[in-house]
């Protein structure tokens, strides 16, 4: 019997080339009994692992191979739950206290304080024993096998490798002399980076990329043979032939580890209030002192559907889970920290009386199964927005609340993408980086790293790149392997796990970058050891709204209050006016917003759940917005189903939709709709919806519907499969997007200023914004030195000053000195007084006020003579500071800098513009359009707003910036491209088909296509604003 | 110093899967000791192969790198 006890996995960052299911299924199919997972310096791949093991039927051994401080390395293993404590606290040490984040060493004290239930192998090739032997120095090694024998006893193993490199025979003799000299006992293993030998050349290269050579430089960190997979007990038999005693201790070590993760899992923390009370008592006091506050009475419909939700909450244990967000949120709205839960909580009517949602779950009637079910065994999810400014002061409070050691953040993986894996692998084999870099940026950047071959075919822009195809194979080939691989680790943008018992029973702890303290475990498995997780996330949209209501006219605004039916606001809606609104705002949804004609909350929620992948596929926006207008009559399948789909004109288009047809028509439990959405909406197997389908098909029949009818129904369903929106989280969206879109309306000044402060945030950079504010008679004031604050502000009504945090890499630190200084001191006469008054602010600082013409008012000389001049006043100001040192009475060298003037030709409009979009991003001084509209139209073409007044069908010929060009999926798997045109008259939105994009329309997607010309035909599809169907398209920007 | 050779050689007497003996340059080399065995696995980017290295100290004093791929033996290196 043979186990691999050092094994590692792609958590192991470019040092293991095979998936955990890859590794895990291996040992499956080779009947081994146990597999241990040995990842560097982290327990990342666990649960996966433990999860994988169980489905394949191998026992999982938890472990992690660790740096010493001299570089050498342990395999650690967990022999039980309380040894895996040890190892998380171990690997929360070594991460803490690292000088490098990237390489953390664990001190030998730390190990031996913590040695109980860990089994330690001595190392293989780079342990300390093996190093030794390789050097003949038997002493240390032997001092060392000793050292350890005394600490961990029976506990600790020399690692007898068989690796094939040159040498290995004599330091396989010399290991097992060792043991026997030492009595410690020798242990055979093989240092697994590969399921199989062909991936080894997966390792190879991801190591390359990891010391930073390519294939031809000879690395001692490199594999030389192929040996490093995991071999079968035969190869073992082959392998350690010489004492059959260390493979057999390899099974012994697997049947000393117990599982190392709680049985039961519940890890989650009881809430307590200030006087002790919790539980499901306080629970329901609060919700029902909340369903007065929210509905004025409680009626028989709203108690009967309370008592079913909090009954279903108590008998699952959920009490201290809503009590837990609940005095989250209290937190933050005592702080006036704007707030708004989304998601699937939104189905509760309970979490609407706690405050933790803003959607009337009974009203909207809104399942709530699909929140919470008694067969479902998952977790709820309750996922909170907080204004994105102060999100972190809410976290701060879980924190204090539940304890540092009970608290962390979550960890996200970035995966190799085509994008990187193009750069990364392409390096390596030697391709130069001026080609991989021109591959990469017109890669589309969605394209996963095994579908580099597909992109290369279907993708027009890379057309060029079809010459190299025979010297990009491996590269392909490679990154196909690695596609989904975790390259970095980072901060999940918003889960946090609150534990009732300290975390290190279940994971370690490591720093981001940022400081916070992460639990390496991926979000979608922290379930599997026990931790609930929070989504606490930051969005910049309620911080804009925050913002905004600091600003102008909108301080008078009581955001809880805003009028839900004002006509103004929907009048906008409907005219596509939506570029600002939070989820409105995209080219698709301002063409839906002036088909749809929305009257009501209820069209804004169907807005948002009918631009998604799902319904677009699934050709669902036309057939809604004809029965919508009346243009179509709305049928129904059966008439069980008109009550369902009924608010939705008879088209499916909710989860929750999903689930009462499911229970209406084929009598499925709750519990089993549940389990059809969730096949749906994961996109599982094919095998899996089939088996589903038939369950639905055969109750449905059951139930007397006709055979054919619920085959009918059910492809109805699958056609949903990948919509993945509930009517409570579209629901809760739409409330945030009416209010913003009322703020808007009403105040377009404070709100947009608002936005401008929070970019990036929505879908526009900030030229775009600043045009739908001017054209919403908004004036835009340019940062101005003796005006301007950090953010921008609206200092009249209708007016917006533009703020220094716009300049590109302006310190704020600089912006504040600035404008204390201003405040305490008066205001800047010239650019040489601000120099000598600004010593925090550095050459650059000044260059690019100049360039965005923070000057223009209190000089009236050119921005090229002040660039011209600033050197010179940097001088000065050095020479002053000297001076001052030596001679504190010393005059202003300031004063005479007026003298210092040289004559040089001034800007010219355009240079000036170049200059504030490449400095600001956005023109104050003019459009770049209008710079050349003269010539054309000289040459034919209109501008945007002439365009926007032609007739459906009429011919234009338009240029402009274009803006966020998109290739999102269609029914028919055609490419459709998406973009938005701006000149100095406002934008356009454009839609150009497969044929031109192939024939033209790359160049949108190339560095060319920032600046171009197109002709096309007026398109309006029933609704007042048009948009411009492309037949022809070039770039203007080479000319 | 050492000589990179990669010559065909001819095993005469075989030791379990180790040339025992061999002719290399019409030269009889009885095999003393095998100093160490290692496995490469090539240039496979390059359709390189894996192969198995051996070096032996011969009868006759040489020692010399001995290379397997796929079922082929050479003498690849030899060391002065």
């Amino acid at each position: 019997m043979f186990v691999h006890l050092h094994c590692h996995s792609p958590y192991s960052f470019l040092d293991g080339a095979s998936s955990i299911e890859s590794l895990v299924a291996q040992a499956a199919a080779q009947g081994m009994p146990a597999l241990a997972l040995t990842d560097r310096n982290t327990i990342a791949g666990q649960p996966e692992f433990h999860r994988l093991a169980a489905a394949y039927g191998v026992k999982p051994i938890a472990g992690a191979e660790l740096i010493l401080e001299d570089g050498s390395q342990l395999v650690v293993l967990a022999e039980h739950a309380a040894g895996f404590r040890h190892l998380c606290e171990l690997l929360t040490r070594m991460h803490v206290d690292a000088r490098d984040r990237a390489d953390p060493r664990l001190r030998e004290a730390d190990l031996f304080e913590r040695s109980e239930g860990l089994l330690v192998l001595s190392g293989g090739l780079r342990g300390f024993v093996q190093r030794a032997l390789a050097r003949r120095a038997y002493g240390e090694a032997r001092r060392f096998a000793e050292r350890y024998r005394d600490v961990f006893g029976d506990r600790f193993y020399l690692e007898w490798t068989f690796d094939g490199l040159p040498g290995c025979a004599r330091r396989m003799r010399d290991l097992l002399d060792l043991a026997e000299a030492t009595g410690v006992p020798a242990v055979a293993a093989t240092e697994v980076r590969a399921a199989s030998p062909e991936e080894v050349a997966v390792h190879d290269v991801l190591t390359c990329i990891r010391v930073g050579c390519d294939l031809q430089t000879p690395h001692p960190e490199r594999p030389l043979n192929r040996l490093g997979y995991l071999h079968d007990e035969a190869e073992a038999r082959r392998r350690f032939a010489r004492d059959p005693r260390a493979m057999a201790r390899t099974a012994e070590i697997a049947e000393r580890c117990a599982p190392v993760f709680p049985a039961d899992g519940a890890l989650f923390p009881e809430y307590r209030d200030g006087s002790g009370r919790g539980g499901v008592e306080l629970l329901e006091q609060l919700v029902w002192q909340g369903a007065r506050e929210r509905y004025g009475r409680v009626s028989l419909e709203l108690q009967m559907r309370l008592e079913h939700e909090l009954a279903i909450i108590r008998d699952l244990g959920y009490a201290d889970y809503f009590l837990v967000v609940w005095d989250i949120v209290r937190y933050a709205r005592s702080r006036g920290i704007r707030c708004a839960g989304r998601g699937s909580a939104a189905d509760s009517v309970v979490a609407y009386c706690l405050y933790l949602t803003d959607v009337d779950a009974l009203n909207r009637h809104l399942l709530f199964e699909r929140f919470l079910s008694r067969e479902r065994a998952e977790r709820p999810d309750i996922d909170i927005d907080f204004a994105s400014d102060r999100r972190d002061e809410v976290i701060d409070y879980v924190y204090r609340r539940y304890g540092r050691d009970r608290v962390a953040r979550v960890a996200t993986y970035q995966t190799f993408r085509a994008r990187s894996a193009v750069r990364e692998v392409g390096r390596v084999f030697g391709i130069p980086d001026e080609l991989l870099d021109r591959l990469a940026k017109r890669i589309p950047w969605s394209t996963h790293a095994d579908e580099i071959e597909e992109a290369l075919e279907r993708v027009p822009e890379l057309r060029d790149f079809q010459p190299y195809r025979r010297a990009f194979r491996w590269m392909l080939a490679i990154s196909r392997q690695i596609a989904g691989f975790p390259r970095h680790f980072g901060t999940h943008t918003g889960g946090i796990v609150i534990s009732g018992e300290p975390l290190m029973k279940v994971t370690s702890l490591q720093p981001s970058a940022s400081g916070w303290l992460i639990t390496p475990y991926d979000k979608r498995l922290l379930e599997d050891v026990g931790l609930v997780k929070l989504d606490l996330l930051s969005l910049r949209t309620l911080a804009a709204v925050e913002g905004a209501l600091r600003l102008g006219t909108a301080r008078a605004v009581d955001y809880d209050r805003i009028p839900m039916d004002d006509e103004a606001t929907f009048a906008s809606i409907r005219r596509g006016d939506t570029i600002g609104v939070f989820q409105l705002e995209s080219p698709a949804q301002r063409a839906l917003q002036v088909r749809l004609g929305a009257e009501s909350l209820e069209d804004l929620v169907a807005s948002v759940a009918l631009i998604r992948p799902g319904p677009i596929q699934g050709n669902m926006v036309d057939p809604f917005l004809a029965r919508r207008r009346g243009l179509e009559p709305v049928s129904y399948l059966h008439p069980k189903l008109e009550p369902i789909l009924g608010k939705t004109y008879g088209v499916v288009l909710f989860q929750e939709q999903v689930i009462e047809i499911a229970t209406a028509i084929a009598g499925f439990t709750p519990g089993e709709a549940d389990e059809l959405r969730r096949v749906m909406s994961h996109a599982r197997s094919r095998a899996e919806m089939e088996q589903i389908g038939e369950r639905f098909v055969q109750k449905a029949v059951r139930q007397g519907v006709p055979l054919e009818t619920a085959q009918t129904l059910f492809s109805y369903v699958r056609g949903y499969a990948s919509y993945g929106f509930c009517e409570a989280h579209a629901a809760a969206f739409a409330t945030t997007a009416y209010k913003t879109a009322y703020l808007i309306e009403h105040h377009p000044a404070s709100f947009f200023a608002a936005v401008l402060n929070q970019l990036p945030m929505g879908y526009y950079p900030a030229h775009v914004i600043c045009a739908e504010a001017r054209r919403r008679g908004v004036r835009i004031l340019p940062v101005d030195i003796q005006e301007s604050d950090w953010d921008a502000d609206v200092p009249e009504p209708g007016a917006i000053r533009l703020g220094f945090r716009l300049i590109r890499s302006f310190s704020e630190r600089v912006a504040r000195a600035l404008v204390e200084e201003r405040q305490t001191f008066g205001p800047f006469r010239s650019l040489a007084d601000a120099v000598m008054r600004l010593p925090q602010a550095d050459a650059l600082h000044f260059e690019r006020l100049i360039r965005a013409g923070a000057f223009d008012q209190v000089e009236s000389r050119d921005r090229r003579e002040l660039l011209w001049q600033l050197p010179r006043l940097l001088a000065l100001r050095k020479e002053r500071n000297l001076a001052l040192f030596d001679n504190p009475a010393a005059p202003d060298p300031a004063e005479g800098a007026v003298g210092l003037s040289k004559s040089v030709p001034p800007m010219s409009l355009a240079e000036r513009i170049a200059d504030e979009y490449s400095v600001l991003g956005i023109g104050v001084s003019g459009h770049w359009l209008s710079l050349y509209r003269e010539a054309l139209r000289s040459e034919g073409y209109c501008t945007l707003a002439e365009a926007g007044e032609k007739p459906e069908g009429a011919r234009v010929m338009v240029a402009g910036l274009s803006i966020r060009p998109h290739r999102p999926p269609t029914k028919s798997g055609k490419t459709v491209v998406f973009f938005t045109l701006e000149d100095e008259t406002g934008i356009a939105d454009a839609v150009m088909f497969e044929t031109v994009y192939r024939r033209e329309g790359a160049v949108l997607f190339t560095p060319f296509g920032r600046l171009i010309g197109l002709s096309g035909v007026m398109e309006r599809r029933g609704g007042l604003k048009g948009q411009i169907r492309v037949e022809h398209i070039w770039t203007l920007a080479s000319g | 110093m050492s000589r990179l050779v990669r010559r065909p050689l001819a095993v005469l007497e075989w030791r379990a899967d180790l040339p025992l003996s061999f002719r290399y340059e019409g030269r009889r080399h009885q095999v003393r000791w095998i100093l160490d065995e290692w496995w490469e696995m090539g240039d496979w980017w390059n359709a390189g192969r894996d192969r198995r290295m051996v070096r032996v100290w011969t009868e006759d004093g040489a020692c010399m790198d001995l290379e397997c791929e796929e079922g082929v033996w050479r003498v690849y290196r030899i060391w002065d």
